[in-house]
């Protein structure tokens, strides 16, 4: 069974908790044992956009001196979505440090500004297994590729690799098929909204 | 406990779908979560370029680093801790010490009936710039090298011997209003005990000039030979920390506060014809950063007042005003828009 909205709400109940107990008692163990939990989605994250084991090592322990720092002057409402939103800032703002060595502050920390304000929305398709007309429309609209791939993944409950034997595709193009499908989705709804 | 297990239990899922030792069901429920989860997505393209033991290797070695940095950290706070504590008791025993002399003076000035009041405040206008950084530093670097503490009580006394030698000078070229000079001229020697040395020579002036203000002004007041109140204001000017302002400011800063703002105002459901409204209250900050007393400067109804009310009281606490390095009461005001 994938997780359901109800225990995702109860882990994130549980991460304020913590936070809460860490502000109040400044102890590092708790905010320690709180990191360890995500700390192979940071790790993750980090190998994905610095490309290499010992900078992603160092990325992971940088962010958790961020955390203690952070997590006590921002207001906190979902951990995991702003742990991931520092990590891939954090992330970024190394890859840029990498590709120009003059540093130009500025332009850092407008850059961490607007990520930092960006907030993380479920996708209507992964949020509810009842889809409303406007979404339903959208999805006829989409290309052949992409309607499939959603149609079999959210409908057929298939997985990648059963897609990618159907439609004769590879589980690579599936997945981004997919990726692709909810983003132009999210514009066909955004535009319906206004 | 369930958090370790949960940890496990995804790390070992992300391990069995590379390992493709899962069934058809188990990858697509594992990918649904994925699809769900950004967070876990990204880290499951990062990390599905490592072997397992790749991973586990790394993983293990940072919980090590981690526990490490957190130790040293804990010293780190330890040491502030300590350098608060020992910065508290000196300044505290520089009170007492200060208090001591105060109460000696004001007990002086009562037998002798001599009023003061007046002439106090032009002494104090006169010293209060040059005073209050030397009593900070010498409490910031006495915190520093507690040695300094055993010296300190030496300090005052060696100021009030001089300040009482430099009267004595006084006293042979002031006839008759030397019991009176006597008070005015304690008043500088006390608040400045260290640098008495030093600024002999404007404390005289400061006698010279507070003697002939004296003379002119008949003084009048017996009762306001009653110190405790002005013991008080005497010992926050000492810990005051001039120039060290700042205005009230959410917690958090006021980006976030303005995205709470943004979240959770709700539109009010009573109103007929829905359009964009801003509402615009004012409120104080309680030294302790609680918003009190909110008071509306415009709304367009009551239904809008009654939700931007709720939005401050239940909204972030703020810092409050500093002025001089205290906290005090202050004031400001917020714009909250409402969007249909």
């Amino acid at each position: 069974m994938p997780s359901t909205g109800k225990q995702l709400e109860f882990d994130r109940q549980l991460d304020l908790l913590q936070i809460k107990e860490f502000r109040r008692t400044g102890d590092m163990e708790v905010l320690g044992a709180l990191y360890q939990k995500y700390m192979h989605l940071v790790y993750g994250v980090c190998l994905k956009y610095l490309k290499n084991r010992s900078d992603a090592q160092d990325a992971v322990i940088s962010i958790f001196e961020k955390l203690t720092i952070e997590a006590i002057r921002q207001e906190i409402v979902h951990f995991k979505n702003w742990l991931f939103v520092v990590t891939k800032n954090h992330c970024l703002m190394e890859i840029r440090k990498r590709s120009t060595d003059e540093a130009k502050f500025s332009n850092w920390q407008e850059d961490e500004k607007q990520l930092m304000e960006l907030c993380i929305e479920m996708h209507p398709l992964d949020e509810s297994s009842k889809l409303s007309d406007a979404l339903q429309d959208c999805i006829t609209r989409l290309k052949d590729e992409q309607k499939d791939c959603i149609n079999l993944f959210y409908f057929k409950k298939k997985c990648y690799r059963d897609i990618g034997k159907m439609l004769h595709i590879e589980e690579k193009a599936v997945k981004s098929s997919i990726q692709n499908a909810k983003r132009n989705l999210k514009i066909c709804l955004e535009r319906k909204h206004e | 406990m369930s958090e370790k297990v949960k940890y496990n239990e995804q790390l070992e899922g992300i391990f069995k779908y590379l390992n493709d030792s899962m069934s058809n069901s188990e990858r697509y429920d594992f990918e649904r979560d994925l699809e769900r989860d950004p967070f876990t997505y990204e880290a499951f393209e990062g990390l599905s370029k490592l072997k397992r033991s790749e991973i586990e290797n790394d993983l293990l070695a940072l919980d090590v680093i981690s526990g490490k940095k957190k130790k040293s950290k804990k010293l780190l706070r330890l040491i502030s801790v300590a350098a608060v504590f020992i910065a508290l008791i000196s300044g505290s025993f520089y009170l007492y010490e200060n208090f001591d002399s105060f109460s000696f003076r004001s007990a002086k000035n009562i037998d002798k009936n001599i009023p003061e009041k007046i002439n106090e405040p032009l002494a104090f206008k006169k010293d209060v710039p040059k005073i209050v950084p030397v009593d900070t530093t010498k409490i910031m670097l006495s915190a520093i090298d507690s040695n300094a503490t055993a010296q300190q009580p030496a300090a005052p006394k060696y100021g009030y011997t001089v300040a009482s030698n430099t009267l004595n000078t006084d006293n042979k070229t002031a006839t008759k209003d030397s019991q009176k000079k006597r008070a005015i001229f304690k008043t500088p020697a006390d608040v400045v005990p260290a640098m008495a040395p030093k600024t002999e020579q404007s404390i005289a002036e400061v006698a010279s000039i507070s003697a002939a203000e004296q003379t002119q002004t008949a003084a009048p007041a017996i009762e306001e030979n009653k110190l405790s109140h002005e013991e008080i204001t005497e010992k926050e000017e000492a810990l005051k920390r001039p120039g060290v302002n700042a205005a009230p400011e959410p917690l958090g800063g006021s980006t976030l506060y303005k995205s709470y703002l943004e979240k959770n105002v709700k539109y009010p459901a009573s109103v007929e014809k829905p359009q964009r409204e801003t509402v615009k209250v004012r409120f104080k900050i309680s030294k302790k950063g609680v918003p009190t007393n909110i008071q509306v400067e415009k709304s367009p109804g009551e239904a809008f007042t009654q939700e931007a009310i709720r939005l401050i009281q239940n909204g972030p606490h703020w810092s409050p005003e500093i002025k001089d390095g205290i906290p005090v009461e202050g004031e400001t005001s917020v714009k909250i828009t409402f969007k249909p």
